[in-house]
């Protein structure tokens, strides 16, 4: 299934630059700014404190895991239920990653661009890309993803600086008006995002070597950039108060992106970035999933990826409002989503701490 | 295999016969201004709509005859309803995106600003980025007057305003996105330009053409009108409360009573609030830079008697703007926001007063430095 050559470390990044950055930059900061207002990105970097302790527990855990494929990496060292089990729950994680990434891609498409195009024809498009990308299996989306992310890295340097007629810092403060509780509350939902940092452990198995202390930092590092980008913008360009009511605030800071006095709109580009990111998030929690499960019969790893996507389409469309949806994410999913997250990595760290049972190699 | 791929590629295309959001621009009636009033408990909704003809400017055919602006007008209880309420009679689909400007009368500006915004913007046609203005005249009037030799309407200052604002910076033409902040922030004013129209200025063929014109500004804060900022108090704002300021005229009067004028170029001001006393002082420093554009018969005049005199008018427009603004409890140079972000307990505790902010604050010192960088195309006496 992996064939040589495998993927090169920056094309590992750069997956997970589209896989996560989608998350830290678009998903989770309407929550965060409705959570903290004012104080969002002071709730960033205080989240640099949990996010630089787990960065550590999963640079310990990666460097003993390697290369090796985590189930049976689990089974070696705990033995068949555990791994089972194991494979069950992260099946379900990247099944709900694949749905709500697909849910809120869509929902938005719908909001923003195609407000009388069916839900279901877009979600359709979009699934059967994914689905290519996913049966080309994870080599396919690294190449993609280093085609797809220098233009999105470009095209948000772009929003950034042409906003900067908006921007007014000085909106950053006072600090602390609403007292430290949206604070705290604020670096939960901060760690929701930038704690899925662990999907590097799905990705080492097809790299040839894991990545090394000074990549995972680098790779840390950009990830907080990407969450603090956008949301210092909004709140400098339209207010925490105004921001904070946003359903999609990094979408209206393309919005208001133009030049000059004939060029006024340029939202466009944001379904360039949005798709990037959503399609190689999706394809990839697609992937590991079906790699995660190996079962000699033949044609097995496409009809489970059909099956799943046949699944996943419908689940967009008519599941919930996006008011049920929002309410959903904000409510349960993020923070159940970090503390999930952390006592995952909490468990892979402990793990690594002890040999394998079986006599095997370890590094 | 490739064949498979081919027929999958062909189905792709069907899916693009379909367009379900596809728009022909010839069917669609751009909208280039909206204006929103209010009376009686409905909001009213004017509506700017411009042939295509008029938009660019052609070539080679000379438009004859007064550009075409019709003006649709629609009501109802929510903005959104007002909106709808255009679509029956309006023939084909009508377009928003384009707004380029929007105008608020002041019977909505007293109430209902910020339920007017809220409904603009979260109606998702509408974008951050239109001018926008007040009004005490009728809408349509502005609306109906047009630009000079039946330009593209679109080159008109209620469209444009920045072009206006390079040549003679009377008022800072601000957009949805920085009225936001008087609408939104607990402690800021934002100054909405007021328009108005006067047939004073041009005459076409001998009558008198009806054209927009900046003449002062509403003070917006909380969501609310505090009231009308003339010319005089935009004085001493110019050189304080404005983000930029790019170039507006001087004129002194020297000794002899001969009048100088001079062209402000450039001005930062440095504003202080100390705020531990009874009542909060205020300490303001404004580095301005300026040049001579006319000194007349002032023959003799050195270039140090300007830039004293200079300092001292600035000084005393300052301090007039300041104390007219204070009598209408009008916080012109945003010196509760520097209290509310830079000493935020203080700012709450003085609040907690009941008080309008603005009618404790004094204005302590203030200190010009003016700097006169050339005196134009003649030369002029250094001391």
């Amino acid at each position: 299934m992996i064939r040589s050559p495998k993927p090169t470390k920056l094309q590992a990044i750069m997956t997970l630059m589209l896989t996560i950055g989608i998350t830290n930059h678009v998903f989770i900061i309407p929550a965060l700014l409705q959570i903290a207002k004012r104080d969002a990105w002071f709730s960033v970097l205080l989240a640099a404190i949990p996010f630089a302790i787990v960065v550590c527990l999963i640079g310990f855990a990666s460097s003993r895991i390697g290369t090796e494929a985590l189930p049976e990496w689990i089974r070696q060292r705990l033995g068949r239920f555990p791994a089972l089990l194991f494979q069950c729950v992260m099946t379900v994680f990247f099944f709900a990653t694949a749905w709500f990434s697909l849910f809120d891609t869509v929902m938005w498409m719908k909001v923003t661009f195609l407000p009388y195009t069916p839900v279901l024809a877009t979600s359709l498009v979009l699934m059967l890309l994914c689905l290519g990308g996913a049966l080309k299996g994870m080599k396919t989306i690294a190449i993609t993803s280093g085609i797809l992310l220098p233009l999105v890295v470009l095209l948000g340097f772009y929003v950034a600086i042409v906003n900067v007629e908006f921007k007014d810092y000085s909106l950053l403060f006072p600090l602390l008006e609403q007292g430290w509780d949206p604070v705290i509350r604020g670096v939960l939902y901060t760690c929701s995002g930038l704690f899925e940092y662990y999907f590097i452990f799905f990705l080492q198995p097809y790299l040839k070597a894991p990545l090394n202390k000074k990549q995972l930092f680098i790779f840390a590092f950009i990830l907080f950039g990407l969450t603090l980008g956008p949301l210092t913008g909004a709140i400098a360009e339209f207010n925490p108060f105004e921001a904070a009511v946003q359903r999609y605030p990094a979408y209206e800071e393309w919005r208001i992106a133009g030049f000059g006095k004939y060029v006024s709109q340029t939202d466009f580009f944001s379904i360039y970035q949005w798709l990037s990111g959503s399609c190689i998030r999706i394809s990839f929690a697609l992937i590991v999933i079906a790699d995660m499960w190996r079962v000699p019969a033949a044609r097995w790893r496409p009809s489970l990826l059909i099956t799943l996507a046949v699944i996943l389409v419908p689940l967009s469309c008519y599941t919930f409002s996006d008011v049920t949806f929002q309410h959903l994410m904000i409510r349960y999913i993020f923070p159940i989503d970090a503390y999930f997250i952390l006592g995952m990595t909490l468990i892979l760290a402990a793990v690594s701490m002890f040999r394998p049972r079986k006599k095997g190699r370890s590094t | 295999m490739r064949a498979s791929l081919a027929i999958l590629v062909l189905v792709f295309s069907l899916l693009l016969t379909g367009c379900w959001d596809m728009k022909e621009t010839q069917n669609i009636n751009f909208i280039t201004a909206l204006g929103v009033d209010y009376k009686e408990g409905r909001y009213i909704i004017y509506s700017q709509l411009l042939d295509f003809a008029e938009i660019a400017k052609q070539e080679g055919t000379v438009e004859t005859g007064n550009g075409k602006v019709w003006i649709g007008q629609g009501e109802g209880r929510t903005i959104d309803e007002a909106l709808n309420s255009l679509y029956p009679a309006s023939q084909q689909r009508t377009f928003w995106t384009h707004v380029r400007a929007i105008v608020f009368s002041k019977a909505l500006l007293d109430k209902h600003l910020t339920e007017a915004v809220n409904g603009l913007i979260q109606n998702r046609d509408l974008r951050y980025t239109p001018w926008v203005f007040g009004t005490y005249q009728n809408i349509p009037d502005i609306f109906s007057s047009i630009s000079l030799l039946n330009e593209s309407v679109l080159n008109s200052e209620l469209l444009d305003p920045e072009e206006i604002f390079r040549q003679y910076s009377f008022i800072e033409p601000i957009r949805v996105i920085n009225l936001m902040n008087g609408v939104k922030e607990p402690a800021v004013t934002a100054l909405l330009p007021l328009i108005s129209c006067t047939t004073k200025v041009w005459k076409g063929e001998g009558e008198p053409v009806s054209q927009v014109k900046l003449v002062g500004a509403y003070a917006i804060a909380q969501g609310a009108n505090r009231g009308l900022v003339n010319s005089a108090m935009l004085q001493g704002a110019r050189y304080i409360a404005f983000n930029r300021m790019i170039i507006f005229p001087l004129t002194l009067t020297l000794e002899d009573g001969t009048p100088v004028t001079l062209s402000i170029i450039h001005s930062k001001s440095d504003v202080g609030v100390r705020a531990n006393d009874e009542y909060p002082k205020v300490r303001i420093q404004v580095r301005i830079k300026a040049y001579i554009t006319e000194a007349g018969t002032a023959s003799g005049v050195s270039a140090a008697t300007i830039d004293e005199l200079a300092e001292k008018k600035i000084e005393q427009d300052i301090r007039r703007s300041f104390d007219a603004a204070k009598a209408k409890q009008i916080d012109l140079y945003n010196l509760e926001e520097k209290l509310y972000r830079d000493e935020h307990a203080r700012w709450k505790e003085l609040m907690s007063r009941g008080k309008p902010l603005i009618s404790l604050m004094e204005l302590d010192e203030v200190q010009v430095e003016m700097n006169l960088v050339h005196s134009s195309s003649y030369k002029l006496l250094n001391r």
